[in-house]
């Protein structure tokens, strides 16, 4: 089944580089990496980690205004400046009902404020008597305490901010999640039941809980880095999109599961890269740019070469792998690397491919390579062995 | 046939709720106006506002555990617990194991992940070390919460919300799509609707789709103790949750799990699979009006309903039935009332609307997915669930609300609505076996 493709008309990017797609751009085309050690003393206790965190954002400056600022977190203030810009100048937008928006999330898990808690305990005086609990610790936690607890919160508080109301979904957690996102909103405007959709995929916040996550994901710190970030992209129904502003297309997906511990993985990066080449109807040969998952463990790295090289032959595409930059951003990974991808298609050039064992890119010795790109295939691994992989093209 | 024309039946479905440890047990009760609310015991509530839950028996959950996936119980919180079983009842009636392509079976749940309870954190408290005496500075003392076991907890206590999903998948071994889905009292609804998407869209042929959710702990109960939105002034706990009527005044917290199978017609049929109904279309919206209102003319859920009978290619007129959310807050039912009268017009005074939540409480992430469930077997039944609790007429809800007793009427589409705190919704238009 081919895919009908739909165009990107805004994207929007906060990263470890700044805030906007240049900034990160112009790191990752330098091959300047962003993750440092990450000195701060909440992680002590734990091995030590690289970092690439976003700096805080000014709630005010994306729009936000002060009362609904009070109970947004920095998760929220990533998610709402990647929007922001997005959307871009919204009067260049068609005129469209508020129920014809739709907005798809991929949400990492967020965490209630420690601060909040440690307070609250500290008054109960670290006693398991609730009463006391209730009557002396509690005035400690803020009323919205809650609402940390849910992340669909800093969606909801986004759609509240632009007055979004057609169809939507928070999915939770990780790469996969925002991969569905990317998949929910193409379908949406391809099939007509939204004129614009919004597709976003948000990371966590660096904390001792998301690297108690981390390690017992296996991500961390057998792999690389993490980092901090969102990205968004904005697709329209083709009939209404200006031309002029059509940053690329998006062109197919697939996403499969690995559920065998032996071999599992490869063959569903291999399932996913296919299944995308198909629904895109494309063959291995038209992708000019591969941009990979390359988390740094073994053993999703070893998996990853794998399939490459059993879906491209002897075919060799520039390569890309954001991670050594910008760190592992989990939910805010698909998002930032399709991000990437669409920008390499429209200058028309590719930062330094990977170097690999048994050379699966082209010029893997470095420099920037000017090529036809019209094509990107990029790679997903989620967690639990959930693959994705997506088609995005140059706009002509 | 284009994907968008493909028919999803529900072939199997399953539920535990305060009412009952299956779909059956929680039906007879709910036709006979019982309630499942009653006293907390979980932990002791004493000094909190409300002191009433709904909560799942034990021993209903423990006789339903089967020794066949051992492996996976570590990973598997209360909430997890009851949606393995919800998931076994269903998958047990859609004779699921049959299904010989793996890959073609999807998973979708709304889950939240379990709260923390207060003792966790008390465990783990001891291992903050502040820094220069400020307690709000400093780090954790890994090596303290290694030695002494609690770093486990300290890992695990964190919400993972997609938990649930992960452990379905492989419980139950469905290779397909994966989806955990985060929004709120919609999540369970939701997943349905995702679940129908991806089958219409040919990504899989069937799917598991539901809710689960666990709250009923001290934190989580406390959460919304905060946010002033549980029930504080009741006479009994049976009598607490009293949507529509005018003395209503906060919602009461339920745990509970439902799950659906979900699949394609031709799948169903091609394998000789009793069909209990059909999910014939799905609408989502969002309020985007305020963390914790609704709209005050309920535009998400108009939006919502409308989509789904577009969706299902019905008019408002051929709907029969509502499922309302209910929640028996004082805001959501009324603003639910107005928003029904906006969608059908004279007809709304016609539709029998009641609330499960009058009986079962609210039930969260999983509240979507039983209510769903519940709607389809009166479907099967022929019979429309009271909203018991109904004594006191609230001008502000004027609707037929099927007050305190279970109406014999033979009925063949339902809408079931689901809105979620911060302001998704979502409606699911579901029909009757009559129809599938």
């Amino acid at each position: 089944m081919n895919f009908r493709p739909v165009p990107i008309t805004g994207v929007g990017l906060v990263t470890a580089a700044g805030r906007g797609v240049e900034p990160a751009w112009e790191a990752l085309r330098a091959g300047r990496s962003l993750l440092a050690a990450d000195a701060d003393p909440e992680l002590a206790g734990f091995p030590p980690i690289e970092t690439a965190r976003c700096a805080r954002i000014d709630p005010e400056s994306v729009g936000a205004d002060r009362r609904a600022a009070r109970i947004m977190g920095h998760h929220t203030h990533m998610f709402l400046a990647a929007v922001h810009e997005a959307m871009g100048d919204a009067s260049t937008l068609p005129e469209m009902a508020e129920e014809d928006v739709a907005f798809f999330a991929g949400m990492d898990s967020v965490d209630p404020d420690k601060d909040d808690l440690v307070s609250a305990v500290r008054e109960s005086e670290g006693r398991v008597d609730l009463g006391h609990f209730f009557s002396e610790g509690m005035d400690a936690i803020p009323p919205l305490w809650p609402l940390g607890l849910l992340n669909a919160i800093g969606f909801s508080q986004t759609a509240i901010q632009y007055r979004w109301r057609g169809e939507n979904a928070v999915f939770s957690a990780g790469p996969e999640a925002t991969a569905r996102a990317l998949c929910e909103a193409a379908d949406s405007v391809g099939s007509g039941k939204a004129r614009l959709a919004l597709a976003a995929g948000v990371s966590g916040v660096i904390s001792a809980r998301m690297l108690a996550r981390a390690m017992r994901r296996g991500a961390w710190p057998q792999a690389g880095g993490l980092g901090e970030g969102a990205g968004v992209i904005r697709l329209n129904q083709p009939e209404i999109a200006d031309s002029s502003r059509i940053l690329g297309w998006f062109k197919g997906y697939s996403s499969v599961r690995a559920l065998e511990k032996r071999g599992g993985l490869a063959r569903a990066i291999q399932e996913s890269a296919r299944g995308t080449l198909a629904c895109a109807g494309l063959k291995p040969d038209d992708v000019n740019l591969l941009v990979i998952h390359g988390e740094g463990e073994s053993r999703s790295d070893n998996a990853e070469a794998e399939a490459i090289s059993a879906v491209f032959g002897g075919h060799k595409p520039w390569g890309l792998a954001t991670k050594g930059v910008f760190g592992h951003l989990w939910g805010g990974s698909p998002a930032l690397d399709l991000i990437m991808a669409m920008k390499a298609l429209a200058e028309g050039a590719s930062p330094p491919s990977p170097a690999t064992a048994g050379g699966l890119f082209r010029d893997a010795a470095g420099g920037s390579g000017r090529d036809e790109l019209q094509n990107a295939l990029v790679l997903v691994q989620g967690f639990d062995g959930v693959c994705a992989a997506f088609v995005v093209g140059k706009h002509a | 046939m284009t994907g968008s024309d493909r028919r999803v039946v529900i072939t199997g479905y399953g539920a535990m709720t305060p009412l009952g440890g299956d779909v059956a047990s929680t039906f007879d009760a709910a036709r006979e106006g019982r309630s499942g609310i009653d006293e907390l015991r979980r932990f002791d509530p004493d000094k909190l506002p409300c002191r009433i839950a709904g909560e799942v028996d034990d021993a209903w959950l423990a006789s339903q555990e089967n020794g066949a996936a051992r492996r996976l119980d570590k990973f598997s919180t209360r909430g997890v617990r009851m949606m393995r079983a919800a998931v076994s009842q269903a998958a047990q009636a859609a004779r699921l194991g049959e299904v010989s392509e793996r890959k073609r079976i999807g998973v979708a749940l709304g889950s939240h992940g379990d709260h923390p309870d207060l003792e966790e954190l008390l465990r783990i408290f001891p291992y903050w070390k502040p820094a220069d005496g400020d307690p709000l500075q400093g780090g954790w003392d890994i090596e303290g919460l290694k030695s002494r076991g609690a770093y486990d907890l300290m890992t695990f206590f964190r919400r993972k919300s997609d938990v649930a999903t992960s452990v379905v998948a492989l419980d139950f071994d469905c290779r397909g799509p994966m989806v955990s889905i985060c929004s709120a009292c919609a999540a369970g609804a939701q997943a349905i609707g995702e679940s129908v998407r991806l089958i219409r869209d040919k990504k899989a042929d069937v799917m598991v789709a539901g809710g689960c959710e666990a709250p009923i702990t001290y934190v989580g109960f406390l959460g919304f103790v905060l946010l002033t939105a549980l029930v504080e002034r009741y006479e009994t706990p049976q009598s607490a949750s009293r949507p529509f009527d005018r003395r209503r005044n906060g919602f009461v917290m339920s745990e509970g799990a439902g799950a659906m199978i979900l699949e394609s017609y031709e799948h169903a049929r091609a394998r000789g699979a009793g069909i209990l109904g059909e999910v014939l279309g799905y609408g989502d919206s969002s309020d985007a009006f305020r963390i914790t209102d609704m709209h005050p003319r309920g535009l998400g859920a108009v939006f919502a309903m409308k989509k789904a009978i577009e969706d299902a290619r019905l008019t408002p007129d051929q709907v029969e039935y509502i499922n309302a959310h209910g929640t028996s807050t004082p805001k959501n039912d009324s603003t639910e009332t107005r928003a029904i009268k906006e969608v059908f017009g004279a007809h709304a005074e016609k539709i029998p609307v009641s609330s499960n939540k009058s009986m079962i409480g609210h039930t969260i992430g999983a509240a979507g997915a039983v209510e769903a469930i519940l709607a389809v077997e009166g479907m099967r039944r022929s019979e429309i669930l009271p909203t018991i609790n109904y004594q006191n007429r609230d001008p502000k809800c004027d609707l037929d609300y099927v007050p305190n007793e279970t109406r014999a009427q033979t009925h063949r589409v339902a809408l079931s609505n689901s809105f979620g705190f911060g302001g998704q919704n979502a409606c699911l238009c579901l029909g009757g076996p009559e129809i599938a």
